[in-house]
């Protein structure tokens, strides 16, 4: 059991976002009730189409996307996802982001009175947030208005969970302001801002990037030692998520491996329950 | 290993006369897709095409598995000399055709499934898009249609297609999202 911003989650292994589809492809290779949580595709206000092709490409060791945050919006997902997933007995996260501040308002407001809904992660550092229209939140003041909003509009005993950008120049400044405006606990990171091929904005994912964010948890364990920190970024083995809650985080989330491996959130949360040593089991830490 | 993943070409409940489109490598799956239409007593008629003969696939294939074919190249090396959409509506008229699959360029899908709609038959088209997760999980492989209710939406060519039907793809939007891509990823 891992406690984390005053929930209780049956695991310490959480599906980041964006990397889960719907919730339904992915518990054809796992019960999502085993795993710490499941957080939601960004959701927004009104549905979007998302981004032109290629959305997504591969780079060394990792994956540039910009998807352009496709999704059904609050109306598709409150009337056709969230039934099923909380039928499923999964932790569900909800990731929103919004175009002002009335947006974010309404999205915490809407959220955070339907059943199944455990928290809310408040996505400020989308990496293609200029182009996709949602409200700009580069600056660490930006960031605590948006929480601040959320936070107001939630009930009591739904936390806000804040996803920062790996910036390791800024990330400690970025999280102390908003755990200041109301954030129970801050996930970081998200993709690093990339470039697709032809130039257009993107996100930079997958095992390139987590010894960066590997970085941010350990500095933000260093300047806050009492802060929440959920680690995310490139996780593929149990190895690399006992790194991340070594450095100080509470709990990790999986991401882009499961685009690769659908099972990876479920082998690398029993390979942390049952203690399997490292190098053993299904494993494939040692590819 | 994973899979099957996605869904396939849906096949009919009664017997009737389908006619099966496949352009290039694409071809490939119409030939076992014969197979189990003739089990169920359907005619199929065969529409076999490619830029030249070297990129056809076997028309001799093609003639053990089905009644009639048609062999069409875009330099005339073989067969009839143009593309799919020259011909699909003469074939389609001249097998009655109730359901038409296709497997191709999306250029030669549209082509069909407007031909398919046209004609008043049932179009499925399967799809190549380039899948990252091929799971559902990624959201890379979206494909403009329109759903349930007319309503317009995003599906994913991994887990609701490959093969979707034909009338429900927004083709002209697929295409001016495709003439964005870089050559090599088309």
């Amino acid at each position: 059991m891992t406690d984390l911003a005053g929930l209780r989650l049956a695991s310490p292994v959480l599906v980041a976002s964006g990397c889960g589809g719907t919730g339904r492809e992915l518990a054809a290779y796992g019960p999502l009730a085993e795993l710490g949580g499941f957080v939601t595709r960004t959701l927004t206000l009104n549905a979007r189409p998302g981004g032109p092709q290629p959305r997504i490409l591969e780079t060394p060791s990792g994956l540039v996307h910009a998807v352009g945050l496709q999704n059904p919006g609050l109306e598709g997902f409150l009337a056709t996802e969230l039934p099923w997933l909380a039928q499923q007995g999964a932790r569900i996260i909800v990731s929103i982001a919004g175009s002002s501040l009335g947006e974010y308002a309404e999205l915490a407001r809407r959220l955070g009175g339907s059943p199944g809904v455990s928290a809310i992660e408040v996505n400020l550092s989308s990496p293609d947030a200029p182009t996709t229209g949602v409200f700009d939140v580069r600056e660490p003041f930006h960031a605590a208005s948006v929480v601040a909003a959320v936070h107001r509009d939630l009930p009591r005993g739904v936390p806000v969970l804040a996803k920062l950008r790996a910036d390791v120049v800024r990330v400690v400044e970025s999280a102390r302001t908003v755990l200041d405006a109301g954030a129970a606990a801050v996930v970081v990171g998200n993709a690093l801002p990339a470039a697709m091929p032809d130039g257009r904005q993107a996100g930079l994912s997958g095992p390139a990037i987590l010894p960066v964010a590997l970085r941010c948890v350990a500095d933000l364990r260093a300047e806050l030692p009492d802060a929440e920190v959920v680690g995310v970024g490139g996780i593929t083995t149990a190895e690399d998520a006992r790194s991340f809650l070594a450095a100080g985080a509470t709990a990790v989330q999986i991401g882009t491996a499961l685009l690769h491996d659908p099972t990876t959130a479920a082998r690398v949360a029993a390979e942390l329950r049952d203690g399997v040593p490292l190098h053993t089991g299904t494993s494939t830490s040692t590819d | 290993m994973t899979g099957p993943l996605g869904r396939p070409f849906a096949l009919p409940k009664e017997p009737v006369s389908c006619v099966l489109v496949g352009e290039g490598y694409a071809a490939a799956p119409l030939f076992p897709l014969a197979e189990r239409l003739r089990e169920r007593g359907c005619t199929v008629t065969l529409v076999v095409a490619g830029p030249d003969e070297a990129h056809l696939l076997s028309a001799l294939e093609a003639r053990r598995s089905a009644r009639a074919v048609t062999v069409v190249t875009e330099d005339g090396s073989v067969g009839r000399r143009g593309l799919v959409a020259d011909v699909i509506a003469e074939v389609l008229t001249k097998a009655a055709a109730e359901v038409v699959y296709a497997a191709g360029p999306v250029p030669t899908l549209h082509a069909v499934a407007a031909a398919a709609e046209a004609h008043g038959a049932w179009s499925q088209t399967a799809l190549e898009r380039p899948l990252t997760c091929a799971t559902g999980l990624c959201h890379g492989c979206a494909v403009p249609v329109v759903g349930e209710a007319g309503i317009s939406r995003t599906a994913r060519a991994c887990v609701d297609g490959p093969v979707l039907r034909g009338d429900r793809v927004r083709w002209t939007d697929l295409r001016t999202d495709l003439s964005a891509e870089p050559e090599a990823a088309r």
